[in-house]
Order: C-alpha cells, then sequence, then structure tokens
C-alpha cells in the first residue's frame, strides 16, 4: 500500500483569475442610489476637467461610448446569442429593446424616424436615469446628462460598424404634453452599406 | 491537436491576437499563412452585409485546408485556418474564444481594437485549441 502524504501548503489560497469565472447569465442589478451617487461624482469630476458646456457633455459622452462599446458584447452574449443586426431598423430596434432593458431594466419609451431626413432616427426616454437625480442650474440649463446615454448609443452603434455623424441628446418639449422628453438623435452617415 | 493558425482581426483589419503551429510554405513568401488569413478578410467582409448569424462557417479554400470565421458581436472577426473536417469543433472553439474574448473587453483597462497581451488570454485559447481541435 502507498499513501501519499498531501502537504497543505502553508495556507496557500487558490483564487481563481477572473478570465476563468463564469460570465455571469442571470439579470444582474445594481440599486438606483449607488448608480446615482457614482454618475453625480462622474458628473463632478468632469466639470472640473472640462472649461465649456460641450467639453463636459462630450466627456459624458466618451465615458457612455465606452460602456456601450463593452456591455454589446456581453448584453448579446447574454440576450441574443449569436445573432447579428444588418439593417438600421434592425439595430435600432435592438438598442431600444434589449439594450436599454439591459442597461435601465425598462425598454426606451419610443424609437422614431425624423420627417425631415432620411437618415435621422430618435430614441425618446421620458426621463433617463442620469437626469433624475442631476440638478442643472438656470445659468446651464441646456446641459443634458443624458449625453452619457447619447454616448452609450454611440459605442453601439460603433462596434456594430453603423456608421454615425452624430448621436446627441436633446431636451424636447412636445406641444401637447408638459413632460419635457429626453430625445436621443442619431444622424446615420450616408454611406452605410444597409440603409432600410 | 490538429494544424491550424487562429487570428483575430479587429476594425481596420488590425490584429488583435494570433496563435498556432501551423507554418505554411511557400518559395520567398514567408508568414504564408498570414497572408491566406488575410486574403480571405475580403470574403468576410462580404459576407458580413448580409449575415444575420455569428458562426460564418467556411468561407473560403487554400490547397487542402479551409478558413472558417466567426463574427462577435461587435464585429472582431475570429478566422480559423485549418484542415479540420468537423464544424462543430469549430464552432465550440469559436464560441469558447468568444466568451473569453467578452471577459477581456469587460476590463476597462484593456484599450478597445488594440492587441490582446493578457497571458491568460493567450493559454485559454490555446487550451480552448487542444481541447476542441482535434482532427
Amino acid at each position: 500500500l502507498v499513501f501519499l502524504v498531501k502537504m497543505s501548503g502553508g495556507g496557500a489560497k487558490t483564487t481563481s483569475h477572473f478570465i476563468d469565472k463564469p460570465l455571469p447569465k442571470g439579470k444582474t442589478e445594481v440599486s438606483l442610489s449607488a448608480f446615482s451617487f457614482l454618475f453625480g461624482e462622474i458628473v463632478n469630476y468632469s466639470q472640473t476637467r472640462t472649461s465649456s458646456l460641450d467639453a463636459l457633455e462630450d466627456r459624458l459622452s466618451d465615458i457612455g461610448w465606452s460602456v456601450g462599446y463593452r456591455s454589446l458584447d456581453l448584453i448579446v452574449y447574454r440576450e441574443k446569442p449569436g445573432k447579428r443586426e444588418t439593417k438600421i431598423v434592425s439595430i435600432l430596434t435592438m438598442i431600444q429593446n434589449t439594450i436599454w432593458k439591459a442597461l435601465f431594466g425598462k425598454t426606451a419609451d419610443s424609437l422614431e424616424k425624423s420627417i425631415q431626413s432620411e437618415s435621422e432616427y430618435m430614441i425618446i426616454e421620458n426621463t433617463p436615469i442620469t437626469n433624475r437625480y442631476i440638478s442643472v442650474p438656470n445659468d446651464r440649463s441646456h446641459l443634458n446628462c443624458a449625453a452619457f446615454v447619447a454616448g452609450v448609443v454611440k459605442g453601439v452603434l460603433d462596434a456594430t460598424d453603423f456608421k454615425t455623424e452624430s448621436v446627441t441628446a436633446l431636451n424636447h418639449l412636445d406641444e401637447g404634453s408638459r413632460i419635457p422628453r429626453t430625445v436621443i438623435l442619431i444622424k446615420f452617415a450616408n454611406d452605410n452599406p444597409t440603409t432600410v | 491537436m490538429a494544424n491550424f493558425l487562429f487570428v483575430m482581426v479587429g476594425k481596420d483589419d488590425i490584429p488583435l491576437y494570433q496563435t498556432g503551429n501551423l507554418v505554411l510554405q511557400r518559395e520567398g513568401i514567408s508568414h504564408m499563412g498570414q497572408f491566406v488569413v488575410h486574403s480571405s478578410l475580403d470574403v468576410i467582409e462580404e459576407l458580413l452585409l448580409k449575415a444575420n448569424t455569428m458562426n460564418l462557417k467556411i468561407v473560403d479554400h487554400y490547397e487542402d485546408y479551409n478558413i472558417s470565421a466567426f463574427v462577435t458581436a461587435g464585429n472582431v472577426k475570429l478566422v480559423l485556418l485549418h484542415d479540420l473536417k468537423n464544424d462543430e469543433s469549430v464552432k465550440a472553439f469559436f464560441l469558447a474564444v468568444n466568451e473569453y474574448y467578452i471577459k477581456i473587453l469587460l476590463n476597462p483597462f484593456y484599450e478597445i481594437n488594440t492587441p490582446i497581451t493578457s497571458p491568460y488570454f493567450g493559454s485559454r485559447v490555446r487550451n480552448a485549441a487542444k481541447r476542441h481541435l482535434k482532427p
């Protein structure tokens, strides 16, 4: 009989590297307060490092871009594995439904095509969570923190090779209602191979 | 393990990762494998305009070898030059690499569309190749 004596190596920890941990497949949720604190700090931090409102919006948009680009792969892996979109309307519908649901817990309120221009579309969200707890003083009333959300949309579109000229967030007051809505305006470039 | 060359190509044809044990010889031309993979990118890009699936299966041939491709959600092309007959094992390999790539992408310090230098990623991809790419 051979006895194998295993020596325990003095309390060595077996930590697994992140690359071996399985990707969480279920829904993961973060509290709104945690997000609002973090986002408030992001706005503060960006504000001290930019000199104009436009630069601040660009900063928020860039941060959102990185979020959109990276989380696209994870969201598709979880929700629609193996599928990809090649048409503008399908990718926008995917953003309105799948991406919005994964990031904000709900689908975007509406997706519209602009009457004025062939290549402009709008995703409408009544109160994006980025704007709920950020108070904007009157002298900077045209700052829209939903620039972050516009950045997320742009990140997703850049990752999926749909060329855009710009993706911006605008405050829009509908004539009938008194609720200001936030409109994410997406201007597609003309040289997209798949337009419809 | 079968003979293979695996390349990951990002936007603007930037190579993100490469591994393999295949050495194609041609007089005067070294790195023939990369040349073949690069030339198949045109075919892949055309397929991308219409394909609704990520797994493009076999997209091109070169001598006795097949070139299979898989596109991630962010349009990163995983291209495999190989001599396997089994489509399923290539698909399993691609799915495994896709998972590792997603984890790399989730690292905020990884700059998007730059070569992946993590040795952990490299060893996991090579292990996946050993597991799935058997002749």
